[in-house]
């Protein structure tokens, strides 16, 4: 059983490289995830231009995050199994495994969307693992670790974002009822 | 008499030309039936190995929670666009009840009733409408029952003239009235209440909760000025929640005792709720259950933040300090003849809730 689900996870890892698509993806990993928190932005009462701007701005700002999280995994291999720093080319050949992220918008659905989100991230985290395995041949457990820490402070980032907008939101939900009343 | 004969014998072949068309399409339909059933069966056969029934049912899982996700983005999407005044002028609570001042209503405690995710327009169905009557007789004098607020909707007006969805609206409620097949009816008002099943999701959702619930009790708010309501006279407002209406009216509770400055209670009827909404500041919630209820205790398994496992939910936090009340009713199910609104059950649901209103009065008059 371990051994068929090892065999598989192997051969997603030749299609993951045959796949290479490069840095590019990042940034529409990013629009994704902007998009999915765009109601934040209209809970703001923010005006068209200003959702676009800010929804641009987030979609760099998540980019930057999925791209430190591929610096922590290139330096977690130099440390621990020795793999020269590369991070450029080693960028350009992970991002692929982000590519789940590109359906990361269903997760402005709601009550489902917790699940949506723990879902991808969870398929973009054993993505990675799975493409650290097929270029640097590191088992499955060691790569798990290798690609903790970076995860987890791209989860830490996006997490922040998200949190603050929405924060701000229920600031002007608040400032609109307290208005209402006082009056 | 040669021209009739040449008239009948063209009419025969006429006749004769289209039964041998007739015939010729027959047998074209009939290959290509033959063709048809062939590939069916290829492909049937394919779709029978493990294999491919697997891939099948992925790719339909996905697409449902693709469209799903979709529909509810798109259900979100109205009341944003609401709240920020695109699709309408946002109403203006600030003027709320200062009419009615001199007008005020000689009743004291309103109660609200917001119905199951069943309705879809103003009206409510005929046994909701006799248990409410029913209802109504019971409760004192100086209590007034406000029915028809549609509790899926936060506009005034219902799905029927829903802005940018009403062609939609409108075909699905002709098509549930008027179509012949009861397959189709039955298909129109499961995609009614599937609309208003993902306003609830909305209302429990951490993120959209709260703007959609201040717009939902704006609009209580503003039906209650309607009735004459106003703060200085009124003891309190009562919200009555049924299955997914109890999830609107525990949302809305506190949004409302704010706009009304009076006192909100909410009492439940076979409630779906989720427990994520706020409830701080309010005093008193009662629930009506059935033992024999199986959507309220499926509510509780879809809805995690009622289990008293996850003991930092605001449902569980709520309950440390405060003491819900519920009132279980044996026997008693979800819908249908043996629902709250049954003949069987009527009486005994409307005397829990008479109970719990003269309970809470006099605790609180007592406090």
């Amino acid at each position: 059983m371990i051994q068929q689900l090892s065999e598989q996870l192997v051969s997603m890892g030749q299609v993951l490289l045959a796949l290479d698509t490069g840095v590019g993806l990042l940034v529409a990993v990013g629009f994704s995830m902007s998009a999915s928190h765009l109601f934040s932005l209209l809970a703001n009462r923010l005006t068209p231009r200003q959702i676009l701007l800010h929804m641009v701005v987030d979609a760099l700002v998540l980019s930057l995050a999925l791209l430190l999280c591929l610096v922590c995994h290139s330096l977690m291999l130099a440390l621990m199994e020795g793999v020269p720093l590369q991070p450029i080319t080693f960028g350009n050949r992970m991002a692929v495994a982000l590519w789940p992220g590109l359906f990361y918008v269903l997760a402005a659905a709601p009550y489902v969307s917790d699940l949506i989100a723990v879902t991808l991230l969870a398929w973009m985290h054993l993505n990675m693992m799975i493409l650290v395995n097929a270029m640097y041949g590191i088992p499955f457990l060691h790569a798990l670790f290798v690609c903790l820490p970076g995860f987890v402070i791209a989860l830490l980032l996006v997490g922040a974002l998200f949190s603050q907008r929405w924060r701000s939101s229920y600031d002007t939900l608040a400032k609109e009822v307290a208005l209402q009343i006082q009056r | 008499m040669t021209r009739s004969n040449a008239v009948v014998h063209a009419h025969r072949h006429s006749i004769r030309l289209g039964a041998r068309v007739l015939i010729g399409v027959l047998v074209l339909v009939g290959i290509l039936m033959l063709i048809g059933v062939g590939v069916v069966r290829r492909d049937a056969a394919s779709l029978l190995q493990s294999g491919s029934l697997l891939e099948l049912l992925g790719v339909s899982g996905a697409a449902i929670v693709v469209v799903l996700a979709l529909v509810g983005v798109y259900s979100v999407m109205v009341d944003f666009v609401f709240w920020e005044g695109w699709m309408q002028s946002f109403p203006d609570a600030s003027g709320l009840f200062v009419g009615n001042e001199e007008k005020r209503s000689e009743h004291r405690h309103f109660l609200v009733y917001l119905d199951g995710i069943h309705q879809s327009e103003e009206n409510h169905p005929p046994r909701v409408q006799e248990f409410l009557n029913c209802l109504e007789s019971e409760i004192d004098n100086d209590s007034l029952l406000v029915k028809g607020i549609e509790a899926y909707t936060i506009t005034n007006v219902g799905l029927r003239a829903a802005s940018y969805s009403r062609w939609f609206w409108q075909w699905l409620f002709s098509l549930q009235e008027h179509h012949p097949n009861g397959f189709v009816q039955f298909v129109c008002a499961f995609c009614i209440q599937a609309n208003n099943v993902i306003k609830v999701g909305i209302s429990s959702d951490r993120r959209y909760g709260p703007v959609m619930n201040y717009e939902l009790a704006l609009k209580i708010a503003r039906r209650l000025e309607q009735l004459n309501f106003h703060p200085s006279h009124a003891s309190r407002v009562v919200l009555v929640g049924y299955s997914g209406g109890a999830e609107m009216a525990i949302g809305t509770a506190e949004m409302l005792q704010k706009l009304c400055c009076s006192p909100v209670q909410v009492i439940t009827i076979c409630g779906v709720f989720s427990g994520n909404a706020a409830l701080e500041s309010i005093q008193d919630v009662a629930m009506v259950v059935g033992s024999k209820d199986p959507v309220a205790a499926f509510g509780r398994l879809a809805y995690p933040g009622r289990l008293s496992v996850l003991p930092l939910t605001n449902w569980n936090r709520w309950q440390r300090s405060h003491c819900l009340h519920r009132y279980l009713i044996d026997r008693m199910s979800h819908n249908g003849s043996s629902g709250p609104f049954s003949v069987a059950f009527r009486q005994k649901v409307v005397a829990a809730i008479c109970r719990e209103l003269e309970r809470s009065l006099v605790s609180s008059s007592a406090g």
